[in-house]
């Protein structure tokens, strides 16, 4: 009896790290939508950017006031942000591989786990 | 997942299994339905945007207008400049540009948003497609474990 019930108290630990690392890389995921839209913001705004003429003026809008800047300038700065996003969404995709990799695992210690319980669950059935 | 789905025959897949993937299409068509929705609302805005745009000419050069200081606070101030406008561009920039390179910017704009919804609707039509599909599989499969009963009760 105590074997099924330490297979049972096993089972539970690992479809609750099972479940966990589920919530995590959902979190993950999200903030790598929400880089993916950024990144696409920020394109939209370099390619607007670019187009804009030499009699063309550029304003940034900091807190309340929209101040004046320089096409390089900003077009520098849209860039050094696209650079950056890029980078976390590398950081992120590979955080996100590790832990399906992980997952994955957790998955079948789980299968295991309860393949061992059914086992065991037949045994004591079969001794009454 | 449902890139695999598409190529396995979903005949082959158990009645549960079936159920699943009917709960995912439907949520993925969710979301497709909302990105339609707001693409059409954003193609709208902008839209509006240029039809506004239409009356900053020089026929109107010197017309009074009501300036908008807050979304309830607007004052009296006359129409000068008649040749360039500020749009919003994104992530906080605004770029000054003529009235016709500001059309010019809806129109790539609306353009933009127009393939974009084209591509969402072909989406959508090829979800909604997968879910037929999988929809009368299930009812198939609920008939034979039914046929099945009763060819077991006789």
């Amino acid at each position: 009896m105590t074997s099924i019930q330490s297979l049972q108290a096993k089972l539970e630990v690992e479809v609750r790290e099972f479940r966990s690392l589920q919530k995590q890389i959902g979190n993950f995921q999200n903030t790598r939508a929400q880089y993916l839209t950024q990144s696409n913001e920020n394109g939209m705004v370099k390619k607007e950017l670019e187009l804009v003429e030499d009699e063309g003026e550029i304003f940034k809008l900091i807190g309340p006031a929209l101040i004046k800047q320089e096409k390089t300038e900003a077009l520098s700065n849209v860039n050094k942000r696209l650079e950056w996003i890029k980078g976390e969404l590398t950081k992120i995709d590979t955080t996100i591989q590790d832990l399906e990799k992980k997952t994955e695992e957790k998955k079948k210690k789980v299968g295991e786990l309860q393949g061992q319980l059914q086992a065991a669950a037949a045994k004591a059935q079969q001794g009454k | 997942m449902a890139q695999t789905n598409k190529g396995l025959d979903i005949t082959t897949l158990s009645l549960e299994q079936l159920n699943m993937l009917k709960g995912q299409l439907e949520e993925e068509l969710q979301v497709f339905s909302t990105s339609w929705q707001q693409l059409k609302l954003a193609g709208s805005r902008y839209n509006d945007s240029k039809e506004a745009l239409a009356e900053i000419n020089p026929g109107n050069e010197g017309k009074s207008i009501m300036v908008p200081l807050t979304s309830s606070l607007f004052v009296p101030g006359n129409l000068t400049n008649t040749n360039r406008v500020l749009l919003d561009v994104g992530t906080g920039y605004y770029v000054s540009k003529t009235v016709g390179g500001a059309q010019e910017f809806f129109d790539r704009k609306v353009k933009m948003i127009n393939d974009n919804t084209e591509q969402v609707s072909q989406a959508l039509a090829v979800k909604r497609k997968n879910l037929e599909s999988v929809l009368m599989v299930m009812q198939n499969k609920i008939e034979q474990l039914q046929g099945q009963g009763q060819g077991e009760a006789q």
